[in-house]
């Protein structure tokens, strides 16, 4: 996960878990369809001000930004030498910045430089939108939400939300135990990349048995808390749908028909 | 999911409706006093946090028997105090069986209504409070600890102060209060005797050198509050320091800082003169060797010697040095019979005492034991800090994280107190236990000699120790 839930007093946090889930589909759907980097780059910017009203703390996600930036540059440079700009319906793609070879041979195409950076936005806006819905979304309010779905059995529920609690704690052992390495001496930052990934085997063994046992843990404590004591569970917390939620949700529907309508008349493509 | 939702797992699985369960929740997190915590993630609280959390997921579920494996060892004082008083509260109010499992026994001969001793798997005594604890002799064969209220009354009991042997601190101080002080003058100085033991540990002056020096410290995990404010503080060498305050006061926080592994938000700090800002962990860990709060949580080999052998081999120290200091080690934490066996196996003292070796085997100036005691019995308790006062005594600087105000007068000379990311208090052990105010605000309290002294009208309020009680009392009554 790359941001964690964080109850927080906010117009996001107080809108429906129902709600947010449609938004960060209809951002997910934009994100297949455009291939236009304006349109990305203002649904970008509408993200940026929703996680700003829902007080999304940008310091944890900055690290993740970060390390996909030469990826993404990459994609850009790889897309403006190679993209097929027969793809493309706009002008741009007849626009070509320099040639890397003599005669005119690998040009550098203005089409396929904006057709990759709305490639790279498009990681951008659906990495953002979903790190917001983590952060604004309790995971018991997702567990609820999908036990509410008449497919979902009650195994299901429970190997997600089981699966959901793990990842926690998995992580904090990871960092324990290279924080342990870390006060033994070992550099971890140091070295080459197969140096520095040799320097992590050790912690392998430790990590799957220390993962073993807590699993067993859980099992015994979830155990000694009555799981599987009654085959219905009757605690199924009052999902809030006000009005305005309920407003929004209509919104966001007519938002997707319309962007998907859109699409099809040629807006948000390149 | 939250703390809430934690608490309210066990009364849901048991198929009651949402409103009960969340009565539930709420009468068992306002029972408890975590109601600031409900919002936050078991994962992220301290570790007194979530043994309060998870004691009240079971309380949540009102069974009808309540097996507590060792409820408290994780919490400070008064969260002890608390957690026993709810305890005895759940079983008067609403019937519930008890069962503790409990090393401390100062805590069992207030509340238990039976005892029942194990050693070896086989039940070695039981009987009422009175019946057991009258066999101290048989206790000490097993290495428990005796409380300090009995060692007392037995020693007062052979002088024939009193007549029998009384179990705990409230009694104690009715019995003493009942005595006259020879004369009124006595009563209103501390004895000359009080006055010489200003300090605990073995009584050597540490030096004068500062070793660790800590400026205007602050870190926030979440961004939204300080969990350490502004602290300052000097570690000289040869100090054997104990850290202490309620959970979650910021004391592993600051620990962390010193090694490096946390990065303050603001602030500095220095070890043997030089800043370790632009130092790495493994860098510093020549210097600063800390012991994890969980020895689970450190340890990482197949075996006992591969542990010991694994920060020297990274230091570059030579394999002539490291054979030489990994067989001292080995017979320094006594597991040298084990050096071929996986870490897992031990036991969780012997686990404990791996993970000191493998500290220890690397020499660091200073070294910093989060919890040492933590969850082990009165006789590995004393090993671990006959170990740590062993290093004190070659010296070496020792920082401890504890909630064990006993082993803080037996072996600390000085006391940090911390409170809700402050630094409160800094001075010998007399000093702080004397500064009953201040200890409250941090949820600590002294040691039941202690408090059984500030509670006899003419004793001294800064006696620590048994011996030191009952010396002072003996030149006051007569």
């Amino acid at each position: 996960m790359l941001v964690d839930y964080r109850k927080r007093d906010t117009y996001l946090h107080k809108t429906s878990p129902k709600v947010l889930l449609l938004g960060t589909l209809l951002v997910i759907v934009a994100s297949i369809l455009w291939t236009h980097p304006l349109y990305c780059g203002v649904m970008l910017g509408l993200l940026v001000i929703l996680g700003k009203v829902a007080k999304f703390p940008w310091s944890q996600i900055k690290w993740f930004f970060k390390i996909i930036i030469i990826p993404v540059i990459f994609i850009m440079i790889i897309q403006a030498f190679s993209l097929d700009t027969s793809l493309l319906h706009s002008h741009y793609k007849e626009v070509i910045l320099f040639y890397l070879l003599p005669g005119e041979r690998l040009g550098f195409n203005l089409g396929g430089l904006l057709y990759g950076l709305a490639a790279s936005m498009k990681i951008y806006m659906v990495v953002l939108a979903v790190a917001i819905l983590g952060y604004t979304v309790s995971p018991s309010d997702f567990i609820q939400m999908i036990s509410r779905l008449r497919f979902a059995s009650r195994q299901f529920v429970f190997i997600f939300s089981t699966a959901w609690r793990f990842i926690p704690i998995i992580q904090k052992q990871i960092r324990h135990l290279l924080d342990a390495q870390k006060t033994r001496g070992m550099e971890l930052d140091k070295g080459k990349l197969i140096e520095r990934v040799r320097k992590l085997i050790p912690i392998v063994t430790p990590l799957l048995s220390n993962s073993l046992e807590t699993g067993d843990q859980i099992a015994l404590s979830m155990e000694a808390r009555a799981f599987g004591a009654k085959t219905k569970n009757k605690f199924i917390k009052p999902m809030q749908y006000s009005l305005r939620d309920r407003l929004t949700n209509y919104l966001l529907l007519v938002a997707l028909v319309l962007l998907i309508y859109a699409y099809t008349l040629g807006y948000g493509v390149l | 999911m939250t703390v809430e939702e934690d608490l309210a797992f066990g009364p849901a699985n048991l198929g009651l409706s949402y409103e009960e369960v969340m009565r539930r929740v709420e009468r068992s997190y306002t029972d408890l006093k975590i109601s600031e915590l409900k919002d936050r993630k078991p994962f992220e609280l301290s570790g007194g946090q979530k043994q309060s959390v998870s004691i009240g997921g079971v309380y949540a579920m009102l069974p009808k028997i309540i097996v507590f494996d060792e409820p408290t060892s994780m919490l400070d004082p008064i969260g002890k105090e608390r957690v026993f008083s709810i305890v005895k509260d759940i079983n008067k109010q609403y019937g519930i069986t008890i069962v503790l499992v409990e090393h401390e026994m100062s805590e069992i001969v207030k509340h238990a209504d039976k005892v029942i001793v194990m050693n070896k798997g086989q039940v070695y005594l039981q009987g009422s409070v009175e019946e057991v604890f009258s066999q101290v002799g048989k206790l000490q064969e097993l290495g428990l600890e005796i409380p300090q209220s009995i060692e007392l009354s037995m020693r007062l009991k052979e002088d024939h102060y009193i007549d029998k042997v009384l179990l705990t601190p409230a009694q104690v101080i009715e019995a003493c209060s009942g005595f006259q002080p020879k004369t009124p003058a006595a009563a209103a100085a501390p004895a000359p005797a009080v006055k010489q033991a200003a300090a605990a540990g073995d009584g050597r002056e540490p030096m004068r050198e500062p070793i660790i020096e800590v400026s205007h410290l602050r870190h926030s995990y979440l961004g939204d509050h300080d969990d350490l404010k502004d602290v300052n503080l000097t570690i000289n060498k040869g100090e054997f320091v104990a850290i202490i305050g309620q959970n979650g006061a910021g004391k592993t926080t600051l620990a962390r800082h010193i090694i490096g592994l946390l990065k303050p938000d603001a602030g500095a700090i220095t070890v043997n003169g030089r800043a370790i800002a632009d130092r790495s962990v493994a860098e510093l860990s020549r210097e600063v060797g800390y012991v994890f709060q969980n020895p689970d949580e450190q340890i990482f080999t197949d075996s006992v010697e591969d542990e010991l052998r694994f920060g020297p081999r990274n230091l570059n120290k030579g394999s002539e040095y490291t054979d030489g200091i990994v067989e001292e080690v080995l017979q320094d934490i006594g597991l040298h019979k084990y050096r071929e066996v996986w870490p897992k196996y031990l036991s969780k003292g012997e686990r404990q005492r791996l993970a000191m070796g493998s500290i220890i085997t690397m020499e660091p100036d200073v070294v910093i034991v989060d919890e040492p005691t933590t969850g082990q019995d009165w006789r590995e308790t004393l090993w671990i800090m006959d170990l740590l006062r062993k290093l004190n005594q070659k010296g070496k600087t020792i920082i401890i994280i504890t909630h064990n105000m006993e082993i803080v007068t037996r072996y600390c000379n000085r006391v940090l107190v911390m409170s809700q990311g402050e630094l409160i208090l800094d001075g010998t052990p007399k000093e702080i236990f004397t500064r009953r105010d201040k200890l409250k605000e941090a949820y600590l309290r002294p040691t039941d000699i202690t408090y059984i002294a500030q509670n006899i009208a003419f004793m001294p309020d800064d006696i620590i120790s048994v011996d030191e009680f009952y010396q002072v009392f003996r030149e006051m009554v007569g």
